[in-house]
């Protein structure tokens, strides 16, 4: 009914009634505001989900089967590492208990424990392998403490 | 009966200690461990090349809002960069499937995300540039000029394969570094771990490995020993030869009577030098 | 009628703690039942959510873990034989105790009575042998902010450090007690936390022995006397240390209130001796805190 400005004339003064930009309640934030609305919808899922997967059935078998081959794959490869540990343990085992019954003196210092409060901590210099080499493959120039 | 049998016993106990008391020396297994992750087999790959597609694809969409202000320079960079899938239009035909998009991600797909480099790909550089380059090349003797103080140039990383691989120089510790290298001497014309006699039995197995390990190839080696326990042991006409298992971090192995012959060699290749080696197979690391 | 006894929750705690939760009596729902198993329209939900048609799937193998490779290749078979100990037997933890019946006071009292010497229970030590090498289990990450009690959105800057970081959606903590003078409140928000495993606790790893530690100036190692007695041992980052996480470093200004953060090591070792020896191969530096006398 209302076009954007209309006038009215009541007991000769004029009034201009002005539609403006609103400014209350158009839900405009100050900034500190809107970068925790920022933050709080980096964390939500709403709007940020992908499609579900939905496979057809030709697909679903063929992802089964790649599964069950990468399960066996990995079976018997923990098979085979949990072998060879216990042939480790067993050979060890043997040859404390052949120490034993050979020089009782050297399985004592063999046996003994450092001191019962101390870590027996790995070197620094033992690092995890890489994908790929250092500039420097490996560090010959060492000096041995004195 | 009972009584009988535990007689027979400390006899025998009683004249092995008496009568030839076993020579005990350690032998030492000292291994350079891998530098770089195993080559995986072609099954590996692939199967970790689909399930990493599968990850990306329920992937959630990338929150550019939160990492690029609107109006800001870095936005307008990420735009030309990643321009943004078609929205639906009634009156277009398409071929995979009405596009599901939401924040500007087709959601049926894998998202992709280019992230602006501050260095340029061959295929970007223009005729003139890539002309540039090649001239430097012949100047450089065939050798691309990096000025490696620069942090944006691009990172290239370094060759799995070395030069003593290339050389099949098997004195090197650099030489196969996905592997674990095992330090093998040669005395008396025959290929074995290094050993060590202990002659008055009084100083502990892995001391005795360690100085021995000191006497034939010099102090320059960084040495870890990993426990005093004996890991194996080789019985052989009163010889009782106790295995020590130690690692080389850094440093050199140098033979200190160079008629002394050595080799870095993996499990494999030992199998070829050990004439024992089945017997101690289980000791030597797979990878 | 008190309503205290029973609160309209079947299963976790945690949302016993919030503030607002219904105090009506329940008169329904005191069996629980499954819907999922009665109704074929909830048939997805009971899919495992390890299963490619569940909406919870999430593929996890999805590169190679050089960090548990690693461990399988060497060092399994190191701490094998840095532990094994010959003729060693079972050491018996302490268990709490009966409280005796020599008093008429003691036959009525609830529970047990702690342990001798020490105030939890501790482990039977086992001797090491190839099934029961020590491993790290998983990593928690937990993030206590004491200025989200006054200001509850400071914790969601806090539970979005902990997701850029972990790339996992960590929980919210909420407050136990109410204790006046700390201002804290039952049920009000007061931090994160996240558990990682597997590749994502690996990834973890390498980020922290490979860029984050080694550029911390002050940081001298993780403390020799830290540990729970049961083989987990846990260490600090300061805010300004987290800024060094490649995830946040470049982007400092997104994450204008960083908190600290305890890490967690939940190991399968018995001591923490053992445990100490197993971060250390990882990567991990240990130091020996000095005492300050007077």
């Amino acid at each position: 009914m209302f076009s954007k400005s209309t006038i009215l004339n009541t007991n000769n003064t004029f009034k201009v009634l002005v539609r403006y930009k609103r400014t209350k309640g158009s839900g405009e934030v100050n900034a500190a505001t809107q970068k925790i609305v920022n933050q709080l919808s980096v964390l939500s899922a709403s709007r940020k989900q992908p499609k579900l997967l939905n496979l057809c059935n030709e697909d679903l078998i063929k992802h089964k089967t790649i599964m069950n081959a990468w399960n066996l794959f990995k079976s018997k490869k923990n098979l085979k590492r949990e072998e060879q540990l216990r042939k480790q343990y067993e050979s060890m085992k043997n040859a404390m208990e052949d120490l034993k019954n050979t020089n009782k003196h050297l399985y004592k210092l063999a046996n003994s424990k450092p001191n019962k409060k101390e870590v027996d901590l790995f070197p620094i210099e033992m690092r995890i392998p890489t994908d790929y080499p250092p500039t420097i493959p490996w560090i010959y120039s060492y000096k041995p403490r004195k | 009966m009972n009584k009988h049998l535990s007689n027979g016993i400390l006899r025998k106990y009683s004249q092995s200690t008496t009568n030839n008391i076993p020579k005990i020396s350690s032998t030492l297994i000292l291994s350079r461990l891998p530098v770089i992750t195993t080559e995986l087999s072609k099954f590996e790959k692939l199967f970790y090349k689909y399930q990493e597609e599968l990850w990306r694809r329920l992937m959630w969409t990338f929150p550019k809002w939160f990492y690029f202000n609107q109006g800001t320079l870095a936005e307008l960079r990420y735009k030309q960069l990643n321009k943004g899938s078609m929205s639906y239009d009634p009156k277009i035909l398409y071929p995979r499937g009405i596009p599901d998009l939401k924040q500007g991600r087709d959601r049926r797909f894998r998202q992709y995300i280019k992230a602006p480099k501050p260095y340029k790909e061959i295929d970007e550089l223009s005729q003139e540039q890539i002309k540039e380059i090649e001239e430097q090349k012949l100047k450089n003797n065939g050798e691309e000029l990096i000025n490696k103080d620069d942090l944006t140039r691009k990172i290239i990383p370094n060759q799995r394969v070395t030069k003593a691989d290339l050389n099949k120089d098997d004195k090197s510790l650099e030489r196969r570094l996905e592997r674990t290298l095992y330090l093998i001497i040669k005395v008396n014309d025959s290929w074995i771990l290094p050993t060590f006699e202990n002659e008055k039995n009084s100083t502990s197995l892995h001391e005795l490995a360690e100085s021995g390990l000191y006497k034939i190839g010099g102090d320059k080696i960084n040495y870890y020993n990993v426990s005093r326990i004996p890991c194996h042991v080789k019985e052989s006409n009163n010889n009782k030869e106790y295995f020590i298992k130690s690692h080389i971090l850094s440093g050199i192995y140098e033979p200190q009577d160079k008629k002394n012959d050595y080799k870095w060699l993996t499990k494999e290749e030992l199998k070829t030098y050990l004439p024992n080696f089945n017997e101690i197979e289980h000791l030597f690391s797979e990878v | 009628m008190n309503s205290r006894h029973f609160i309209r929750q079947f299963s976790q705690t945690t949302t016993n703690l919030k503030t607002g939760y219904s105090t009506v009596l329940p008169v329904h729902h005191l069996v629980k039942v499954e819907k999922a198993k009665l109704k074929p329209c909830y048939s997805e939900v009971v899919i495992p959510s390890d299963d490619i048609r569940s909406n919870k799937f999430k593929p996890t193998e999805i590169d190679q873990d050089r960090v548990q490779d690693h461990y399988y290749n060497t060092l399994e078979s190191d701490l094998l034989l840095k532990f094994y100990e010959h003729d060693s037997k079972t050491i018996p933890g302490l268990k709490k105790r009966e409280w005796g019946t020599d008093s008429p006071f003691k036959v009525f009292r609830k529970g047990k009575r702690k342990p001798k010497g020490s105030a939890i229970e501790t482990q039977d030590i086992i001797p090491i042998n190839y099934q029961n090498i020590p491993k790290l289990n998983s990593i928690v990450i937990n993030s206590y902010n004491k200025n989200a009690l006054e200001r509850p959105w400071m914790n969601i800057c806090t539970r979005l450090q902990l997701a850029t970081i972990t790339n996992k959606k960590p929980k919210i903590l909420y407050n136990k007690s109410n204790i006046l003078p700390w201002k804290v409140r039952r049920g009000k928000e007061c931090g994160a936390k996240v558990e990682l495993f597997d590749r994502e606790m690996n990834q973890f790893i390498t980020t922290l022995t490979e860029i984050v530690l080694p550029r911390l100036r002050a940081f001298e190692g993780i403390k020799l006397t830290s540990g729970d007695t049961n083989g987990n041992i846990t260490f600090g980052l300061n805010a300004d240390d987290i800024l060094l996480f490649p995830e946040i470093e470049n982007f400092q200004e997104l994450y204008p209130n960083l908190n600290g953060m305890d890490i967690t090591f939940k190991t399968s070792a018995r001591t923490d001796q053992q445990a100490k020896t197993l971060l250390s191969s990882y990567g991990f530096p240990f130091y020996k805190p000095v005492k300050n006398s007077g």
